[in-house]
Parts: structure tokens; C-alpha cells; sequence
């Protein structure tokens, strides 16, 4: 049978990233209160003038206030449905997308990493730093430049200084263990 | 290990991801406004009994009572819609943030000189090529770690002939390492 190559473990708890799962959330959230402001102010301008006008016509006959307020009511709700679902829906696809943006560079900078820029910066960080761990790769990277930076002055020390043959051959051990550093 | 072993996210578990958000995001925010329809409805639908007087009076005292109650049934149903959004995100996005946090781990790790064993993203992540880049990086380390390690070793099996051999051969070695070594800058 063929070995799937993502093992299925699972996680203890979903929330593992406050800023990158709770962002989405909350812009949603915002999109969810101004349209929810925005229509509860029209629903009560409206619908008080339609009760205030009722009460005024003379001749009421409904059973139930309810047949004069039923147009506005739907009509309102179906309007911050629309916007609801339209708005939280671009909130998540713009929050997604600077999620996907920050690990687009960042695959980039590992990619370059993997062919040997160690030094060139990881820029600026993602739109809105959903995505924040720049300073760790940057970290790796410079640590990883300095253990081979190491080994490469050792390199030159000792293809330059004239050392004796004991003296060669000890740091000739060393560069063998400085080199094993590398990449642990 | 081959640094592209799983490539980039495919489309169709992309597709899948954003089928589910939208199915889940309809149904929540059009049981929401359902709610609201049920509250406002439960509000109107006061029976109008007497005459005329008595209609006036019920109408008006809607009117007046009015703001309250969209205020609140609006307030209850920002509550209800935001929490199933978070509730939503959450289990949504951790699919991202799993192997995010995952990586940030292993970053950790490597800069503890820890051994940095290979990242696997588990079955349904989305964000592979990022395991991959990172299991690139590191493998190509290695690869050219056990590359130098090899070249010294080989210098050293020399030297089991006499001491000018083993020094030439060593410093021989130490060239062509410098010029491995000057490809990372």
C-alpha cells in the first residue's frame, strides 16, 4: 500500500496562532458590526415612519403590526445578508491572501538560502505581519553564516600561516569539527 | 531529501478550503439574519386589538420601544455571527498556522544546535511548499557538509603514505573546499 507522505496527527488544540487565525476573525467581525450599525439605523428610520404613518392612516385593519413593517424588514435583512456574506467573504480572501503573500517570500528566501544567499536581508514584513517569523529565519540564516564562516577563515588560516606539522594537524582536526557544526 | 518532494499546495485543496469557507460562511451568516427576522418578527407580531384608539396607541408605543429592540437583536446577532466567524477561522486557518507554528519549532530547534530532523506537514495542510523550502535548505546543508567531511577524509586516507604526500594532498583539499565554501555569501 502507498505510504501517504503527510502523516495524519492530530493537533491538541486548533488555535495555535492567535494573530494569524484570530486577525481573520476580527476583520470579519468589523465588517460584520459596521453593516450590522449601518442596517440596524436604516431598519429603525424606516420602520418608524411606516408605524408612525399606520398610526396615522386611521383605517388599520392588519392583525398584526407586523404586515407593515414586513416589506422594509426583508428587504433591510436580505440587504445585510448580502453585505454580510460579500464582506466577510473579501475580509477572509484579504486576510488568506497576505497570509499566502508572507509565505511566498519567505519560501523564496529559503529557496535562496538553499543555493547560498545567507546574508541577503528577508525584507519588510508581510502585509498586515500575519505572517511574523521573519527574525527567526534571519536568525538561522546568520548563525548557520557564521558557522561557515568559520570554517572558511580556518580554511584560509591554514592554507596561509606556516604551521608546523603537529600545529597543522590539530587544527586539521578542528576544521573537521567545526565543519560538523554545520547544519546539526 | 528532495526539497520539492511536495510542491506547491494544489489547487484542488485549495478549492476545497474555499468551498468549505463559503458553505460554512452562507450558512452562518444566513442563519444570523434568519435569527434577526425571528426576533424582529416575535416583536411585531403583537396582535391589534380595539379601535382605533387602541391601534394608535399599540403603533406608537412600537415606534418608541423601537430602538431598544433593534439595538439589541442587532447586538445578538453581531455577537452570534462574530463568534461562529472566529469559531470558523479558527478551525478554518489552522490548517495554515499548524505547520507555521510547526516551522517555527524546528527555527528554534536549529538555532539551540538541536539535531533538525526533516519537517512534515501532516495530511490536509495547506502550505507544503513551505516544509519543502525549509527541508531544502536544510538538506542541501547537509549535503554539502557530509560533501567537505568527505573531502578532508579522503585528504587523510593519504596520509597514510608519507608526510609531503599527506601534506599535499591536505592542502590540495583545502582549495577545492575553498572553493565549495565560497559559494555561500
Amino acid at each position: 500500500m502507498r505510504q501517504s507522505p503527510h502523516p495524519h496527527v492530530r493537533r491538541r488544540s486548533k488555535l495555535v496562532n492567535l494573530r494569524l487565525q484570530g486577525g481573520a476573525a476580527i476583520r470579519i467581525a468589523v465588517v460584520v458590526f459596521v453593516f450590522g450599525t449601518l442596517i440596524a439605523f436604516l431598519l429603525f428610520r424606516d420602520i418608524r415612519q411606516a408605524l408612525w404613518d399606520a398610526s396615522y392612516s386611521g383605517h388599520f385593519t392588519f392583525p398584526t403590526p407586523f404586515r407593515v413593517v414586513e416589506g422594509i424588514l426583508v428587504r433591510r435583512l436580505v440587504v445585510l445578508f448580502a453585505l454580510v456574506f460579500a464582506g466577510g467573504t473579501l475580509a477572509f480572501f484579504w486576510h488568506v491572501r497576505g497570509i499566502r503573500r508572507g509565505i511566498s517570500r519567505l519560501v523564496e528566501v529559503l529557496k535562496a538560502s538553499a543555493m547560498g544567499d545567507l546574508s541577503s536581508p528577508v525584507g519588510a514584513p508581510s502585509p498586515g505581519g500575519i505572517i511574523d517569523f521573519e527574525s527567526e529565519i534571519d536568525d538561522v540564516r546568520s548563525y548557520t553564516f557564521g558557522l561557515i564562516d568559520d570554517v572558511r577563515e580556518e580554511v584560509e588560516a591554514l592554507r596561509t600561516s606556516v604551521l608546523s606539522a603537529d600545529e597543522f594537524a590539530r587544527r586539521w582536526e578542528g576544521l573537521k569539527e567545526k565543519i560538523g557544526r554545520v547544519s546539526p | 531529501m528532495s526539497p520539492t518532494r511536495w510542491g506547491r499546495t494544489s489547487p484542488a485543496r485549495f478549492d476545497a478550503f474555499w468551498r468549505r469557507f463559503l458553505l460554512s460562511w452562507l450558512a452562518v451568516s444566513g442563519l444570523g439574519t434568519l435569527f434577526l427576522f425571528l426576533v424582529l418578527y416575535q416583536f411585531f407580531s403583537s396582535p391589534l386589538t380595539g379601535g382605533y384608539r387602541s391601534v394608535f396607541y399599540t403603533l406608537r408605543h412600537l415606534a418608541e420601544s423601537l430602538a431598544s429592540v433593534v439595538a439589541l437583536s442587532m447586538l445578538a446577532y453581531v455577537l452570534l455571527v462574530s463568534g461562529a466567524a472566529g469559531l470558523l477561522c479558527i478551525s478554518l486557518l489552522y490548517k495554515i498556522a499548524g505547520p507555521i507554528y510547526g516551522l517555527e519549532k524546528a527555527l528554534e530547534n536549529c538555532l539551540d544546535g538541536e539535531t533538525v530532523k526533516p519537517f512534515f506537514v501532516r495530511h490536509g495542510d495547506l502550505v507544503p511548499e513551505l516544509g519543502a523550502a525549509f527541508n531544502g535548505f536544510v538538506g542541501r546543508l547537509r549535503e554539502d557538509r557530509q560533501r567537505w567531511i568527505r573531502m578532508l577524509e579522503n585528504a587523510d586516507r593519504l596520509c597514510l603514505q608519507d608526510r609531503e604526500t599527506c601534506r599535499a594532498e591536505r592542502e590540495k583539499a583545502l582549495a577545492e573546499l575553498e572553493i565549495l565554501l565560497s559559494r555561500y555569501r
